[in-house]
């Protein structure tokens, strides 16, 4: 029983490790306040389960998720060329609402509030992963995929074009580059991945509904960016563990549910405020918040 | 007949009801260093800031080796060869000086898949090889492992200038470039800028400090309240009775 729920919380950390490394691609490398990440998530999400449930095969389903999710995202960097900074993180929020909104009304292909139920667990090449403890080993191996992909893209001059940009956006443009191509890039490459974050769960869950796609859930992920410190990967994962099991620590104490949920987001926001006052750049980061 | 690389005509900017730049016309020939000057206020900044698509212009012509600016994005006009350093510092904050300078080279490695398959790292070993030399040429080879956050004022403006050099270019804008540093690093810049003229480069400044204009300018344009209001050698302008005239008002 205890190592179920312990593979289960795995499973949540590997998800929630690959939607918080992607929005550091686009918030702390590239310096777009994308609050839109949930957004993304949940595009991926539906597109994968509604596939699954025609009879597409997993790995179809996990990859139009994130290309999905990554068309998105070149809609959103439209506006990055000529809005800037809060005015963007409210476009962004604007983007949330629509595929919220759509979530909830376009009934006959989301079946709106009821949500979308038996979404089929993956099967890749004929073997089922029903079993949790295969699920994440799958997650696992997606986790490190995503983390080697966004480190190698980091790491290379692509990567210093996105942090020179962040760091001055007018610089670089003096400098000869087109940093709104490298926005771009960074947004829909983020958004991919929060689309495969968003097939995993589909598939984990077998459930899903507008609801855990909602505005407020950008809430851990962007606290788990912040923690960990902007620009940095190994923060994100440090965080990304601390700040899933800090909440499951409640579960102990013996809170009803409904003061659960409300605890969790008072929690976050306690941990923000303290790392925004004492340690601006987060655990690990190298960019200072402003 | 003189080879101008940088023409300006009739370029006019305002600001809600202010003209900041009235008319202006002028010409930068190319293997010189052609000085702006001006008080406070006269809109030579802003001259400098319509040239490199900063801000955009109300009217006029920019013509850079035959390109017309007008209305092209600032990275556009850098890749005509226009390389430019500004007034206050704009470094890479959280980038090291290395990856400041590495930046400054051309695009090709920091296209996307090339950059992600590692398809131009000898290009890169080669840019480390150029970068470690201009470092020496500038004696600080020790700094280039530092965040460009943690440089004194006088260093980032070397690595500034550092950096405008080795964007490819035709012409190098510097705004300001010994505002505010020690006379041992202004000598350092003064002989920078001598050399790099030796060696055909065309440079264009503004500066305000007239001892140093007046030493290595070849050609000195003055503006007053946004107007070209004289240009000439250094010793017509040091004579000139209306630009005493717009210094001492």
């Amino acid at each position: 029983m205890a190592s179920a729920y312990i593979v289960h919380l795995l499973i949540l950390i590997g998800i929630y490790l690959i939607l918080s490394l992607s929005l550091n691609l686009s918030v702390g490398y590239s310096g777009v306040l994308n609050l839109g990440h949930i957004a993304f998530y949940g595009l991926g999400a539906y597109t994968s389960a509604l596939l699954a449930l025609a009879g597409a095969p997993f790995l179809l389903c996990l990859l139009a998720g994130g290309l999905v999710a990554m068309f998105s995202g070149f809609l959103l960097a439209l506006p990055t060329d000529k809005i800037k900074g809060d005015y963007l993180a409210l476009v962004t929020i604007g983007f949330s609402f629509i595929v919220y909104s759509l979530m909830l009304n376009l009934d006959d292909l989301t079946r709106g509030p009821l949500g979308l139920p038996g979404i089929p667990r993956p099967s890749i090449l004929g073997f089922q992963f029903n079993d949790n403890f295969y699920f994440l080993i799958l997650v696992i191996i997606i986790v490190l995929i995503v983390y080697l992909t966004i480190k190698r893209i980091t790491d290379s001059p692509f990567g210093k074009l996105l942090e020179a940009t962040r760091d001055d956006e007018l610089a670089a443009k003096i400098l000869g580059k087109d940093t709104f191509k490298a926005k771009a890039f960074s947004l829909a490459i983020s958004a991919f991945f929060a689309g495969i974050a968003g097939s995993l769960y589909a598939s984990y869950i077998t459930f899903i509904d507008p609801s855990s796609f909602s505005l407020m859930q950008i809430i851990p992920i962007i606290s788990i960016v912040i923690v960990g410190g902007l620009a940095s990967l190994p923060g994100t994962v440090l965080a990304t563990i601390i700040l899933t099991l800090i909440p499951e620590a409640l579960r102990f104490v013996g809170f009803p549910s409904s003061i659960l949920g409300p605890m969790r987001q008072i929690i976050y926001a306690l941990i923000l405020l303290l790392i925004l006052i004492y340690r601006p750049k987060g655990f690990w980061g190298k960019v200072e918040l402003e | 007949m003189k080879n101008d690389i940088l023409k300006i005509e009739n370029l006019k900017k305002h600001f809600g009801g202010v003209l900041a730049v009235d008319d202006c016309s002028f010409a930068v020939e190319q293997g010189t260093i052609t000085a702006l000057i001006g008080p406070n206020g006269s809109g030579k900044t802003t001259v400098f800031n319509l040239i490199s698509g900063v801000t955009k212009a109300d009217s006029g012509k920019i013509l850079l080796a035959g390109h017309n600016l007008l209305h092209l994005q600032p990275h556009t006009i850098s890749n005509l060869g226009l390389s430019r350093v500004f007034q206050q510092s704009r470094l890479f904050a959280n980038l090291t000086v290395e990856e400041n300078l590495m930046l400054a080279f051309d695009n090709e490695d920091q296209k996307f898949w090339a950059s992600f398959l590692g398809l131009k790292n000898k290009n890169q070993i080669s840019k480390k090889e150029i970068i470690d030399e201009y470092l020496e040429s500038m004696r600080i080879t020790q700094m280039r492992d530092e965040q460009t956050r943690d440089l004194s004022f006088g260093q980032k403006r070397l690595v500034e200038i550092l950096r405008a050099l080795i964007n490819p270019h035709n012409l190098l804008m510097l705004d300001e470039p010994v505002a505010g540093v020690t006379p041992e690093l202004r000598d350092k810049i003064k002989e920078t800028l001598l050399t790099l003229k030796a060696k055909g480069e065309t440079i264009f400044l503004i500066e305000h400090d007239m001892n140093f204009t007046l030493k290595v300018a070849d050609w000195v344009i003055v503006m007053d309240a946004g107007q070209v209001i004289a240009e000439g050698t250094p010793d017509d302008i040091r004579h000139n009775p209306k630009v005493l005239e717009a210094y001492l008002d």
